[in-house]
């Protein structure tokens, strides 16, 4: 993909007149936070298949989690004269200037999957707030409302992390008998988390009735500490995004649900967006929010 | 007695150890146990593979910063070979290991041929080494491994989980090879001074090349214990193990000139951070203050030990 | 002025005196207890008893600071200025605020000009210490102490880090500090500069004082004796030995763009020097026989066959051993033992299947220092910890355990104190008894004159002449050194 790209400048360069001749199609720069993510990959999947169906040409480069690389990504898009940006914000504080970049040279720019501080002309996605709100009542539910819960956050100050854990508090205050043993950072990561959830076994051992975790990844990783430890059977495991590995493993009867981001919709969503901000459409609804759908064994 | 322990390179980091372990204890009954024990040692098996390599690159005054990008190639490498269905489990362990020892090489074929600071270099092959990983996996995680290679992971022999066992062997390993064997003099004679080593005919390049080798192997062989363990291989595993794994050798005591340093030491150092890592984890410190204390303690652990070895003189 | 002192175990009942702008040198081995005395008279460890008297005043039991006032400063081998400074802002550190309020830089600045016109020194005063050379850097040291009117001065050794052209800046510069009245006393293993400079000489040995004579009343051989506390036959021993079979020669060899056409060959059983200025290619030479840096043209042959080693351990396999005239650079590994450092690049001397035999290794390299007379706590020691001499040592111990036909000396004894010098050239006398070939490259005219049966005089890396012991006169190995 990122080939592509460099093919795609390169030629721009050689052509030199491309940006002055009247095109036939849209072009549409697309920064994503981190290809190495299942999830975002899925979305970008979708981007380019919808993308293909409307005949407009995707520049789409991967910000590696990095929101200064993501800045500088979006001034080569506004550079480049691009009709329209997507954008898949690497943080919500850092990342707010590509936006503000975007608006002030005129080129209409549309979040994907999670926010920045600066509104953009659109946002499409699905509230992280909503996710752990319904993956916690989901375990309120399995324990009816009593019991000890442990949570495993994502990266520490990143937006979908506190988004998470808003959604996730407002259960615990919905529900007095729910009590939240500790909480501590995985890290978005499975070996991280996996470490997490054995030490947790050490200190806190059979108290333990249910784990929320902030993304699949971490849920993965202490579904494996809990199993190696051989203590799954009475421990309810839910977490969200929706990735294949973990809807695999609830298909195989080991992690308890995952809530789906539905990826295919924020894909197709956002480019639709950002084709009818492009072509100067008058947009009904700026802020579009995907549903999550709950993902568990019938 | 008290002589031999005062003489002894690695003590100061060995009293901070202990300190930390008494701390923890104190703080709550749930750090003494065996089985915490032995769950802190399955989790720094990974870290402590990785810096025993890596200690021989630094006494011999090198740095490899690939070491986090080869475990990940190697991780996805033999998730690959391993899928159900795939190779015998021994093709795919030994195939994983030939090719982190020949990334090994290529960092250390650079180092040699090109003189370019290895800092340098292993950033290069840092990068080079994460996108393999992403072609290799086509940016996902490789899952449905054999349930053999699990084995390695969360198995155990005689009671002893098998990330242990491996450790043990590293650590008697590179433990003889650094204290008993000609290779291991001549490392530290390089990092000690590399001109008079190769004025007195010490096959100075040839040595080189070997520690990169080394390290890749280990790095190699940390990769498939971090997949085993996870179950999954995943081209973004071991983000920052470079970093951990070279502080690790670093408050073990090993210069960072080259010329000094010792398993031993490493391996308290692996221990120093596995054990704050885990303690801080049972008496549930928020996670913002957790990154706060980790690095207060570790300066604090090498501030000591600075005051440790002046005392000795 | 002149002071007395007595006790402690490193220094038993010294007595020295010294007069007014006088020129003293302290003499001794290492170890002897030169800066033990130095300490004592800053101030910085107090004798346990006896008295050390400054122009009538007792100062003993003076903190360094009290001292520094009474008018005494000590310059250390390690330069103690701060790079970053200018010449000025050095020379006044620390007295920017002193009587009379503060001193701007313009102020300092005249006020070392001036110090420095007085001396006719041309060091411009606003250059950063840093840009200066090593020999402009301890002249700048000594100005501070003349500022800060000392009227002794005490130096450690302060021509070691000097080049022949800087010492001669150095010796004008005594003798016109001792024109102005300030009394100097130093320490040095160099046997010319004492006689060059010194009014008089004390030697110390062994923490006890030997005496103390006039440097127009004793000559060097007396010194030597004086100091090492035995009668030295002849301080470079000789003896008849027979000059046997060609060991190595060459022919016609060059190094592309460092040295050419250098033809030689040394034989059993004889020293061959190699003499020339630093930087004519006489270390190049050594080199390229060795595989340091392999030679590009010309034929070497050893023992009658053809040689070119590629790399050191080429060399040493063939039965070569190569002393680098750089200890610290090419020598020692400081970090590592005695031990380790003695058999370094030999360990395959030492092994089986790449495990080392310790056992062996220890008692080769013990038997070995006892025969070098190497002075150490014990083999596992670090070698940092030896002097430099005993250092020296152990490189000539690794040498021998490779039991070589040929060595390559380039400065054997540089640096390092007189008793060791005269136990390598002792050593150097044995290896030729026992029909070894030596080729030894030194900067040291006596030295090389004295030891060498034949001379290759080298200049800008060619060869201009061979001179036999007889026709080997200083002059005659200068004249074809400074050949155009």
């Amino acid at each position: 993909m990122k080939i592509r790209v460099l093919i795609l400048f390169v030629a721009c360069l050689v052509g030199s007149a491309c940006s002055e001749k009247k095109k036939d199609h849209l072009v549409i720069g697309v920064s994503m936070l981190s290809m190495q993510n299942e999830f975002i990959q899925q979305v970008a999947d979708a981007l380019e298949k919808s993308a293909k169906t409307a005949n407009v040409e995707l520049i789409v480069v991967d910000a590696e989690r990095s929101s200064l690389k993501q800045v500088e990504q979006v001034e080569s898009f506004i550079s480049q004269q691009v009709d329209a940006i997507i954008l898949n914000p690497c943080e919500f504080e850092a990342s707010s200037p590509a936006v503000e970049k975007a608006q002030k040279a005129g080129i209409p720019i549309v979040n994907v999957n999670s926010s920045t501080k600066s509104k953009p002309d659109a946002f499409v996605g699905s509230d992280d707030a909503e996710s752990a709100n319904m993956a916690m009542e989901l375990i309120a539910k399995h324990l009816n409302g009593k019991g000890n819960v442990l949570m495993i956050q994502g990266y520490m100050g990143q937006a979908a992390q506190l988004d998470r854990e808003r959604g996730a508090k407002a259960v615990f205050a919905k529900y007095p008998g729910l009590k939240l043993l500790a909480s501590q950072t995985g890290e978005w990561d499975r070996a991280k988390s996996m470490s997490l959830m054995e030490n947790w076994i050490q200190s806190f051992g059979d108290q333990i009735q249910a784990v929320f975790a902030q993304n699949d990844e971490m849920g993965l990783g202490a579904l494996q500490a809990l199993m190696d430890a051989k203590k799954k059977a009475q421990v309810y495991v839910v977490s969200v995004d929706g990735i294949q590995d973990a809807r695999k493993s609830v298909e195989q009867g080991n992690l308890d649900a995952t809530l789906i981001q539905n990826a295919e919709k924020q894909g197709s969503e956002s480019l639709r967006m950002a084709v009818e901000l492009a072509q100067k459409k008058k947009i009904k609804e700026s802020n579009i929010l995907i549903p999550f759908e709950i993902f568990q064994k019938k | 007695m008290k002589n031999l322990f005062l003489k002894s390179p690695t003590g100061g980091i060995f009293i901070a150890l202990v300190l930390v372990c008494l701390l923890f204890g104190s703080l709550t009954s749930r750090f003494f146990t065996p089985m915490n024990m032995s769950v802190i040692l399955n989790q720094v098996s990974v870290n402590a593979i990785l810096a025993f390599g890596v200690t021989f690159v630094i006494i011999a005054g090198g740095i490899d910063l690939s070491l986090g990008s080869l475990l990940a190639v190697s991780g996805v490498i033999v998730a690959l070979l391993s899928q159900e269905g795939s190779y015998a489990l021994w093709i795919g362990l030994l195939l994983t290991l030939l090719a982190g020892m020949a990334m090994g090489a290529f960092n250390g074929a650079l180092v040699v041929l090109t003189k370019v600071p290895p800092f340098i270099v292993t950033l290069g092959t840092m990068t080079i080494g994460r996108g393999v990983a992403l072609l290799l996996s086509k940016g996902r995680p490789i899952s449905d491994l054999n349930e053999s290679l699990n084995f390695l992971g969360s198995g155990d022999i005689l009671g002893i989980p098998v990330p242990i066992i491996f450790l043990i062997i590293s650590f008697v390993f590179c433990q003889m090879l650094l204290t008993k064997t000609v290779f291991g003099r001549y490392v530290k004679a390089i990092g000690g001074n590399e001109m008079a080593a190769f004025v007195a005919g010490v096959r100075v390049n040839r040595i080189k090349l070997w520690v990169y080798v080394i390290s890749g192997l280990f790095a190699a062989l940390a990769g498939i214990l971090l997949t085993a363990r996870i179950n999954t291989g995943q081209p973004n595993a071991g983000l920052g193990f470079e970093l951990d794994a070279i502080a690790a050798v670093i408050i073990g005591g090993t210069s960072t000139r080259g010329g000094k340093g010792t398993i031993t030491g490493t391996l308290l150092g692996v221990l120093f951070i596995g054990v704050i890592n885990n303690g801080l984890d049972l008496i549930n410190v928020s996670a913002y203050w957790q990154q706060v204390i980790m690095g207060g303690i570790i300066i604090l652990a090498v501030v000591l030990d600075g005051l440790y070895q002046k005392m000795k003189k | 002025m002149s002071f007395s002192y007595s006790g402690s175990p490193i220094l038993r009942s010294v007595n020295l005196r010294l007069e007014k702008a006088e020129i003293h040198a302290l003499v001794g081995e290492n170890g002897a207890g030169k800066s033990s005395l130095f300490k004592s008279i800053m101030g910085i460890i107090s004798p346990s008893d006896g008295e050390i008297i400054f122009f009538d005043q007792r100062i003993h039991g003076l903190s360094v600071r009290e001292i520094l006032g009474k008018g005494i400063s000590m310059i250390h081998q390690e330069l103690m200025l701060i790079p970053e400074l200018s010449v000025a802002e050095n020379i006044y550190l620390g007295r920017e605020n002193s009587a009379g309020g503060h001193m701007s830089l313009a102020a300092i600045q005249r006020s070392v000009q001036a110090l420095f016109d007085r001396f006719g020194l041309d060091i411009p005063v606003d250059v950063k210490v840093k840009e200066l050379s090593i020999a402009r850097q301890q002249i700048v040291e000594i100005m501070r102490s003349v500022s800060q009117e000392a009227k002794l001065i005490l130096m450690d050794e302060p021509t070691s880090s000097l080049t022949d052209g800087e010492i001669q800046f150095f010796t004008r510069l005594i003798r016109d500090l001792k024109e102005a009245g300030v009394g100097i006393l130093f320490t040095s293993h160099k046997m010319e500069e004492i006689f060059e400079f010194a009014d008089v000489v004390s030697v110390l040995r062994d923490g006890e004082m030997i005496g103390t004579y006039r440097t127009n009343e004793i000559d060097a051989h007396v010194l030597v004796e004086k100091m090492v506390g035995r009668e030295l036959k002849d301080f470079y021993p000789k003896a008849d030995v027979e000059v046997g079979e060609p060991i190595l020669d060459v022919e016609n060899v060059g190094l592309s763009g460092v040295f050419q056409g250098i033809n030689f060959q040394v034989r059993a059983g004889e020293v061959l020097g190699l003499a020339g200025l630093v930087g004519a290619g006489r270390t190049d030479i050594g080199q390229s026989i060795f595989g340091i840096r392999p030679y590009t043209s010309g034929e070497i042959r050893y023992l009658g066959k053809r040689f070119e080693a590629k790399h050191p351990s080429e060399a040493l396999e063939a039965g070569m051993a190569y002393l680098g005239e750089d200890r610290k650079e090419l020598g020692i590994i400081p970090e590592m033992s005695i031990r380790e450092n003695m058999t370094l690049g030999l360990m395959r001397m030492f092994q089986k299947m790449q495990a080392i035999l310790f056992q062996a290794e220890k008692k080769a390299t013990e038997d070995n220092s006892d025969a070098l007379r190497i002075r150490m706590a014990h083999s596992g020691q670090k070698i940092q910890e030896l002097s430099g001499g005993n250092q020296q040592k152990v490189l000539f111990g690794r040498m021998l355990l490779n039991m070589p036909n040929l060595l390559i000396l380039d400065e054997p004894t540089r640096g390092i104190d007189v008793v060791s010098k005269f136990d390598i050239y002792s050593l150097i006398l044995e290896l030729k008894k026992a029909g070894k070939g030596i080729l030894l490259i030194s900067s040291d005219m006596t030295e090389l004159l004295e030891m060498s049966d034949r001379v290759v005089v080298i200049s800008k890396g060619s060869q201009r002449g061979e001179l036999s012991k007889q026709e080997a006169s200083p002059a005659r190995v200068l004249q074809l050194a400074l050949h155009a």
